[in-house]
This record gives C-alpha cells, structure tokens and sequence, in this order.
C-alpha cells in the first residue's frame, strides 16, 4: 500500500472508531426518520385563493352594493351568508369606499363554502340548468366536499366574469397522514416543479450549504492542527513521505470523512425524494460530490489556519470570519447587480418612430438619447410594476401602455389596472417634460380608462391596438373612451362611478362565451386577418371580421393542460413553444401539427416576433435566438450580435430586429446580412463604472463558496423545470444568464491555490 | 557505488530559532557542530535538557532545516526521502493514535515506510517476540503501558530494517524493567551490527551500550571519543590513588594504623557500617605515586590482621567525566573539553 493511501486509510479507521461520526449518523439518521412521513397528498377542494380571484375590487364593489340593497338577487344572497363582521365591513365600504384587502374577501368566501343553506331554489334557478351543479342540486344529502363544490358553484355564478371556475384539483402537504394547512392551488404535478426548483435549492442552501456545512467545519477543525502532536509528528516525517503529500492526505482524510456524511445523507434525501414524494431527482444525487467540494473550499481555509496557528478554535473563527467576508463581499455584488443591472435590464424593446424604447423589468419605459447615449426614463419611474404594452399608435401619435403590481407565479393583485397614453417624447426638446420622474408634472402622460378585468397583453391591432384579457379580446376605441374622460371629468375624479364607464372604451372582438384560462397567450398575424390563441393546452383560430373575430377552428395539442406557451403567428403558419417541450409548428388553416422543431430541442421560449413577410424569430430564455422560415421549414440559429444573451427583440417597420442584449445594449440587425445595422450601447454612469470597475472586479477575485448553490440549484433542476412558470408573465422574469459551473472553476482555482501555500508553508516550517 | 564508512557526517552545524514576533530573541540551538558516526557504531548523544541533542536528531531526519553547516546521512542528504528509507526513529515522548491497536499501529508504520502487508506480516512476529509484546498486540495501545508503547515504537523502528537506527530517549521515564527490556533491545541491535545513534541522559545506559560518546552542552559539543578516551581525557584520571576497601569496624582501622604515620594515606571513610566489624567496610585512599606508599599500607593493615577486601587503582567514572564538563560548561559556557572529533 502506499504510503499516503496508509494514511488516508488511517483516517478512514480513525473517523470509523471516533463516536463523532457515530454520532452524526445517529443525527441524520434521525431528521432522515423525521422527514419521512412528511408527504404531499392530492384531493379535491374548491377553496378560493389568490389564483383564481380576477377583480376582486369589483366583487367587493358588487357585494357592498348588495349591502344596500342593490345588486341582483344573487349577489345579495351571497352577501346575506357572509359572517356579520365582514357585512359590517362592506356597509361601510358603501358609504365611504373603505378598502378591503383580498386576503380578507377569500376568507370569508372560504368560510361560504360550508354553509348549508346558500342554495335556495327560488334564488339560484338557472343553477339546476348547469351541468356541473344539476346533480349536487338535487341531492339533499351532499357530502362536505360536495357541499363546498355546490357552493363554489353558487359563488361564481353570483359574480360571472369576476373568478375563474375551480376545476378541484388540490394539494396538501401531510405529516403521517394528516393535512397540515390549508390545500395549495396546485395539483402534485403542478407542485413538483416548485419542490425541485424552490424547496428542493432552499434546503440544500440552508440546510446543508450553511447548517451541515458549519458542523463540518466545527467537526474537522481539529484535525490539521493535531498532526502537530510533536510525538506522532515526528515520526510521520521520519517516514519517506513529503510534507506536502502528508499534508495533502490529511486534507482529503478531512473531506473524506465529511464526503461519508453528506453520502448517507444525499441519498437519504434522494430516497425520502422518491418514495415519499414521487420525485426522482438525481440531481441530489450530483449535490454530493458539489458540497464536497464547497467544503473542501472551508477546509482549504481551517487547514491553512491549522498548519500556522495549530489550534482548532483558531480554525473554526478564522474559517467562519473568511466566511462572513465572502457572503458581505457577495451581498453587495448582489445588492449592486440587482439595481443596476437585473432591475434596469430591458424586458421589451421598441422602436418609436425615430427612436428607440425600452421597457425595463421594473416596469420603466426609456428611451434612447442619441446626444447623452444614454437610455432615458419617461412617464415617471414608478417601480416594481408589470408592464403591459406599449403599443405604439403612429396615427394618434400614442403610446399605450399599462403597469400593474408584479406577482408571480399567476397570483392576481386583484386590482383593476388603468390605461395609461402618452406622446412620444421629443428628444431635442430641452422643454420637453416627458422626462420628469413624478406622473403629475408630466403634462405627456394621461390617465385613459380602466383596462377590462386581468388584461394579459397587449398587442397592436389595425389602427388601434388590442387588449388579450380574461375574458376576451378587446380592442381601444379611442373615440369612446375620449367620451369616457369627458364623464370622468364631470364625476369629478377616480371612484365607483368610472368602473361603470370603462367597458365602453374597449370593444370586445370575441364572443361572450369565451371560455379561455390561464395559461394562455395569442398571437397575431402581422397581416391582423389571422388570430391564434393558446389557453391550457388547446389552440384557437381566429379570423378578423369586420369589427369582431370569429372562432374558425380549434385543436389540441398533446401537453399537459398546466403547461405554459407562447405562440407567434403569420397567415398560415403558427409556432406554438411549449416550455420544455420541442415546439409545434401549426398550420393555421387546419390547426394540425405539421412539424416539430427538433433542431430547437426541449427549451423554454420567452418572445415569438413574426416580420410582416411571416418570418420567426424565437427567443429562449437562455438568450438563444432562432430563425425560422415563413412556412416553418427552415430553423437556423442566426449568427448576429446578441446572439446567446438576447433578452427581448422586436421587427421595426422595415422588417429589421432590434436585439436588446447584454443587459442596456441593444442592436439593428439585418436578419438577411446578419450585419448590425444600429448600435445603442449606453455609456456607464458613475455607480456603473464603480459595479464594473471596482466591485465586480473585486467579486470576481474574492472566493466565492456560495456561487456554489447556483450550481448546486442547476443540478437540482429537472431539465424541463429550467424555467419555473404557471404563468405567461413568469417567462418575463429575468434570467441570469451565467454558466452554472464558473463557480466550480474560481473556487477550484482557490481551493488550489490555498492548498499550494500550505504545501509551501508547511515545506518551509520547522515543526 | 560503494558507500562510505560513515554513517552520519555533521559539518559546522548551526540551528538558531527566533522567538516573539515584535521584540525577537534568537537562541542558538546548535553551534558549529561537526561530528561523524561510523557503520555499525553504537554512538550515545549525551547531554542535560536543552543542549540541543533533539535538534540535531531532527536535523537528520530534515525535520528541522538548518541555518548552516552541512549534515549527511548514509551517504545521502540528511532529510532526504532516500535516506529517510533507510533510518528507523524512535522519536521522544512517542505518542501512537488512539484508535491502533499495537498490531494495526505496526502495519500503519510499515506501509509508511513503503512495506508491503506480506513484508510487514513476514516480520511481525519476530518483532513483536523481541520487545515482548506477543500476546498484547491485539490490545488498543491507549491501553499500553509507557514502557509498552516505546517498545511498540522500538518495533516499528526496526521494522523496515533500517541501516541507521536513531533512538530519541529511549528509555525516559521507564521503570527499571522497562529500561532493562529496551537495553536487551538495543544489545541485540549491536549485536547484528546496526548503527545506532543514540540519545540520552541516562549515562549508565550509555556507558553500558554505545561504542562512542558525544558530549553536547548548550548547543555545542563538548566531547567526543569512546568512553575510555573521555575518562583518560578527564583530568582526575591523571591523579595517581588506589583505593583499598578492608573489613572490620573504623576503630580497628584507626588501632592498625595509628602507631605510624603512613605517608600518601589521604583518607579513611567508612563504606559500609555494621555493629559486626567483620561485616563493616572501610575505604583507604592511598596516595599512589609513589609504589611505596601503597606496599606501606597493605602491610601495615596486614601486620593489624586486617582483611583486605578490594583494592584498585581509582577511574574517574562517565558521570564524573558528565558532570564535570557539563558543570564547567554552566560557569564558561564557551569552554570545550577534551572534544576529540572523529
């Protein structure tokens, strides 16, 4: 056996007759034991949540109504169930508009779920005419769940257009059995994604990443320093071994010892993982060798420590201040990366006329200075807001847009959204106050009608533009809703009496029983004969007649109903990119699958632009684009500036793509010459230059063992769960766009370079 | 290649530590230290705590990296991992790991010194047989006694059979037995003609074993030579006195010789008392420079029927030779005495 193999096994019998490791274990053996009857169990429930409230200030509008006596019949049936203190409530939001937070609503519609007596035959007659509540009608014996299905059903027929139906489907989370909480809006399938992707990176963070971690630290410490043991030394250097290789071998005794741990206990969570959970994740699996080497990063730090100070206290606080110093140094990277960089990082792009705009994922809309090269925000910069549109009206020279509270992962806010219209700014106008920072000094900027319940997009449409909602496809009518300010006006202000003006200003194209959820998406020819729209899995097919659309065909795709898609659309081919499944190539006329884009694999797409000669151009979330043909036959990867960290792309008038890449940059390109055309490459303000040249810099020399969770999450990822979305608008969160093993590397760079200087301190020391 | 004769060669030596990281002291641990061991010596390294004898092993064993002076061990840079192959250690104060028993401790020291299991099994028997430890290497050494575990690590040290065996205070803190066990152990070793370098303070194990002495004292040597040539080289060996042990009591010595003044008796003391004056003893120191002097006494006592137990010229012993070059060395630390390089 050679010698450095004696000593690792040594280790190996030494760790083996130390109860330390016993006693580990034991520990693992018992939170392993703890977790396992912790399970998820799938049922059925019909409770309200934040998913499936679309206005909720208009339920609170119509049932305060009702407290007054107002409202239909079953509105007021409703209201006469609810507990008193919430009547009390809504009385008095009827006399002064008192605000009602949603989380309030939901609890008490939850709590009319188990009431008896909400159905009443003379009030809830065309009940017995639905067919998913004809049998629970005339059962007079309903168990609780078909009694809360009963209800759910009264409930939404009292308040049509205002929730979306339950289909059931529930979750919950059990401890032996037993359901803990209320039930999640998920199915298990649905949930799964989120376990992989949010519990599954938050326990290795917390759990293993800071808590295993410090208790290996702690629990190896003494090791380096008692080599010193001056008997036992001494006799290992009379050996014909090097101080480097005997050093190196206790380092890796070290790891090896702590490998074993996280061994027995990755593969119980792997099981846990499987049995428990049905979640087959090898990805834990991988986690192994990866906190193996995030603890190698520590142990580099204590060894060193160990071989100058010889003292395992002296390890441990060295080790947790080295620690401290690379989660401050990477807290302010963050810190400064967020608000400069992931926060101002373009979402949309557009051109405007003669200029360029952006919209940010703050929910800001720049444009571009030409004079200062720099992207400048107009209509104020209020921030944390989902943007919807702009659109773009030339004839009215208009830009429409709307922002709304962020919320993710399909949660509604619950508030109606307003329309907001501005000019394009003139940009050699020094007077010009577009870009004032406060709404109210902008004289640009107008308030215009409150946009239909949930709108999901915004499109341009003829001379117009389009409004893709929960309920239907709107289109502005400019004329309207110019009448609609007039009574605003005369009203006197924002209040009950606008809700009742706002439907005017946008003409509903599609017919009333439009029965399309979420997830959802549409696209739209640039010829505006042909719509598409996507909800849950299905596709339908459109046509502009006259001032309305007419349903022509309908199809399904072979998905999951759950699965989020994006589409884009010409005459008569349709893309349609299912996220984690290769995308569909549709013939419009028949709506029939024609091809799938094998060359483009399984990947999650975030834009689909369509020229006005039909070409595709597709955008993964990764920042990879892809060209394909008019017809759908041809897909090739373009070699143009951004290729790889595109974040959004748009075609101006003349079939050229803007290319907003790089976090601020943004390029013209010839799609057919591949050759940039325009170049928007923002100069760096002060706090840039100092993120740049300062603080990244130095981030990137520092250490950086926390880096290591992102590969960690990486691997953590079901390749079809990369991008994690229930919703059309989670496609729009930003992604980092880094390779997932650049921390393996720098920290293995570190690691190598702790380890030499140990090597060379121990070579030069007298022991 | 034909290797030389000597095993180890010192040359100029010098070791000097510093201490405190703002206000330095420097202490000098070895000072100009040459010396040479030959194969096959049993060579005893003598001297009181903190004369640098550690330092010097350590050297050897490149352990410790020296300021000056050049130090070579069987033909091959000391420190070397060469040499290193080739010397067995016995270190000071050893300490085995807890979790060894003697027989895994064996192997772990084997397989350190680049042994196979089939060359370690071949010759754990026979060692353990030496030091006496058959029956017990089963036993965790957290479990031996003291005198135990240095014989486990006389055992490792041997095992690889070194040619140049260095033994750290072999026999520190050791009951009698203990001490008598590792002797046996070393004799055995001189026996088979090993080169042993051999540190201690225990000046009789020394005596008793080693073929040469170094005398180091405050880092520098002092002394160097077989034992013989310390002891002639002392200067109370020049003195000229024979000492004459007689049975009976102090009074029957002081009756023999109280009528005449014996020219060259120096002293009378009494080695041995006893109320049977045939079993006391008395010591004479006679003057011995002149013959006479000493044929006067034995006569004289003879003449009084007094027996003659023993009578020999008197030799300083290696503890007088010890003692008196370490306690000159304490009042002039620079004095070297009697050193004889080899």
């Amino acid at each position: 056996m050679k010698p450095y193999f004696a000593i690792l096994y040594d280790s190996f019998l030494e760790s083996v007759s130390s109860k330390v490791l016993w006693i580990l274990l034991l520990a693992w053996t018992l939170i392993l034991a703890a977790l396992f009857p912790l399970s998820l169990s799938q049922g059925e429930s019909y409770a309200f949540n934040g998913t499936n409230i679309k206005s909720a200030k208009t339920i609170l509008d119509q049932l305060a109504a009702a407290s007054a006596g107002k409202g239909t019949r079953k509105q007021k049936a409703v209201f006469a169930k609810l507990d008193q203190e919430f009547q009390g409530i809504l009385k008095q939001r009827q006399a002064n508009q008192t605000r009602i937070s949603v989380g309030k609503l939901i609890d008490s519609l939850n709590k009319l779920l188990l009431v008896k007596d909400l159905y009443d035959k003379e009030i809830w007659t065309t009940a017995g005419k639905r067919s998913e509540l004809k049998d629970l009608v005339e059962n007079e014996n309903r168990s609780p769940i078909e009694l809360e299905r009963l209800n759910r059903g009264l409930i939404d027929l009292a308040f049509e257009g205002s929730i979306e139906s339950s289909s059931g489907q529930a979750s919950w989370v059990t401890y032996g059995g037993i359901k803990l909480g209320s039930a999640l809006p998920l199915s298990i399938n649905q949930a799964k994604p989120f376990i992989e992707t949010g519990i599954f990176p938050l326990v290795m963070r917390l759990g293993l990443g800071i808590g295993a971690m410090f208790v290996a630290i702690i629990i190896t410490s003494p090791m380096i320093p008692d080599m010193f043991q001056p008997g036992s030394l001494h006799l290992l250097l009379s050996k014909p071994i090097s101080r480097s290789v005997l050093f190196l071998t206790k380092f890796v005794g070290g790891c090896t010892f702590v490998a074993f741990n996280i061994v027995y206990l990755l593969i119980g969570l792997y099981l846990y993982a499987g049995l428990r959970l049905d979640i087959w994740n090898t990805g834990i699996l991988w986690c192994i060798p990866l906190f193996i080497f995030m603890f190698m990063i520590f142990y580099s730090v204590s060894a060193l420590v160990g071989l100058i100070w010889k003292n395992p206290i002296i390890c441990v606080v060295v080790t947790a201040m080295f620690w401290a110093l690379c989660l401050g140094v990477g807290w302010i990277h963050f810190f400064f990366d967020l608000n400069l960089n992931l926060q101002n990082q373009t979402q949309r792009i557009y051109s405007v006329g003669d200029t360029t705009m952006i919209g940010t994922q703050q929910g800001r809309l720049q444009f571009w200075d030409d004079e200062s090269r720099q992207w400048k925000t107009a209509f104020g910069d209020r921030n944390g807001q989902k943007l919807l549109g702009p659109v773009w009206v030339p004839n009215d020279n208009a830009i429409y847009f709307a922002r709304s509270r962020q919320m993710p992962f399909g949660f509604r806010s619950g508030e109606n959204v307003t329309l907001e219209l501005g000019r394009a700014p003139d940009l050699k106008d020094p007077n010009d106050t577009t870009f004032k920072t406060k709404l109210w000094d902008d004289g640009r900027l107008d308030s215009g009608p409150e946009l239909p319940p949930e709108p999901q997009q915004f499109f341009k449409w003829k001379n117009t533009f389009g409004v893709f909602a929960q309920d239907g496809i709107y289109a502005y009518d400019a004329e309207t809703a110019a009448k609609a300010e007039q009574q605003k006006s005369m009203f006197g202000g924002f209040g009950f009496g606008i809700a009742k003006t706002v439907l005017p200003a946008y003409k509903l194209l599609t017919p009333k029983n439009w029965d399309l959820t979420r997830p959802m998406d549409i696209g739209v020819a640039p010829s505006m004969e042909h719509v598409i729209t996507y909800s849950r899995g299905k596709l339908k097919h459109w046509t502009s007649q006259n001032d309305s659309l007419e349903e022509v065909g309908k199809a399904s795709l072979e998905i999951p109903d759950e699965t989020v898609a994006i589409l884009g659309t010409n005459d008569r081919t349709c893309i349609v990119c299912p996220i984690g499944v290769v995308p569909f190539v549709i013939d419009v006329e028949t709506l029939q699958v024609r091809k799938r884009l094998d060359d483009v694999g399984e990947a999650a797409f975030k834009q689909i632009k369509v020229d006005s000669k039909g070409r595709f151009v597709l955008l993964t979330t990764d920042g990879t684009l892809w060209e394909v043909d008019a017809d759908g036959e041809k897909c090739t990867k373009p070699s143009v500036i951004g290729q790889g960290k595109a974040i959004a792309i748009q075609f101006n008038e003349s079939d050229q793509l803007w290319i907003a890449h790089s976090g601020k940059r943004a390029d013209l390109v010839d799609l057919d010459s591949k050759k940039s055309l325009l170049s928007r490459n923002p100069k760096l303000g002060i706090a840039e230059s100092i993120f740049a040249y300062v603080i990244n810099p130095f981030y990137q020399v520092n250490p950086k063992p926390a880096a290591v969770n992102e590969t960690i999450e990486f691997v953590l990822k079901n390749p079809k769960n990369k991008t994690l979305a229930i919703d059309r608008t989670d496609l729009d969160v930003p992604k980092v766009v880094s390779d997932p093993w650049t921390p393996i590397w720098s920290n293995l760079a570190f690691v190598v370079v702790m380890l030499t200087v140990s090597c060379w301190y121990l070579y030069r020391q007298d022991l | 290649m034909q290797s030389s004769a000597t095993a180890i060669e010192v040359a100029d030596l010098s070791k000097t530590y510093q201490e405190g990281l703002i206000f330095r002291k420097i202490h000098n641990a070895l000072n100009n230290i040459t010396l040479s061991v030959q194969r096959g010596e049993v060579f005893g390294l003598l001297g009181p705590n903190g004369a640098g004898k550690t330092t010097l092993i350590k050297i050897l064993l490149g352990i410790l990296h020296p300021n000056q002076g050049t130090a070579r061990v069987l033909d091959m840079a000391a420190g070397s991992k060469s040499a290193r192959r080739k010397i067995g250690y016995l270190p000071e104060n050893l300490v085995f790991p807890r979790h060894h028993t003697g027989r895994s401790a064996l192997y772990f020291y084997g397989r350190l010194s680049e042994m196979s299991d089939s060359e370690i099994a071949s010759k754990e028997r026979e060692l353990f047989d030496l030091v006496s430890l058959t029956g017990r290497e089963h036993e965790p050494v957290r479990r031996y006694s003291k005198g135990m575990r240095q014989r486990l690590g006389l055992a490792q040290s041997m095992l690889h059979d070194p040619d140049l065996l260095i033994f750290d205070e072999p026999t520190d803190g050791l009951d009698p037995m203990g001490r008598s066990q590792i002797r046996d152990v070393l004799f055995q070793l001189k026996q088979r003609g090993k080169t042993v370098f051999l540190n201690s303070h225990i000046l009789q194990e020394v005596e008793l074993i080693c073929d040469r002495v170094a005398i180091m004292a405050l880092g520098k040597l002092r002394g160097i030579g077989t034992i013989d040539e310390l002891i002639e080289n002392h200067p109370d060996a020049s003195k000229a006195t024979v000492i004459v042990e007689v049975l009976g009591s102090a009074q029957q010595v002081q009756d023999a010789t109280q009528n005449c003044v014996i020219s060259g008796m120096q002293s009378v003391q009494s080695v041995q008392d006893s109320k049977d004056s045939q079993s006391a003893i008395q010591r004479i120191s006679v003057d011995a420079t002149n013959q006479a002097n000493v044929d006067k006494v034995v006569d004289q006592l003879r003449a009084a029927s007094v027996s003659i137990y023993r009578m020999e010229r008197f030799r300083p012993t290696l503890e007088q030779v010890f003692m008196s070059i370490v306690g000159s060395v304490s009042a002039q630390p620079n004095a070297k005495i009697n050193s004889s390089p080899h």
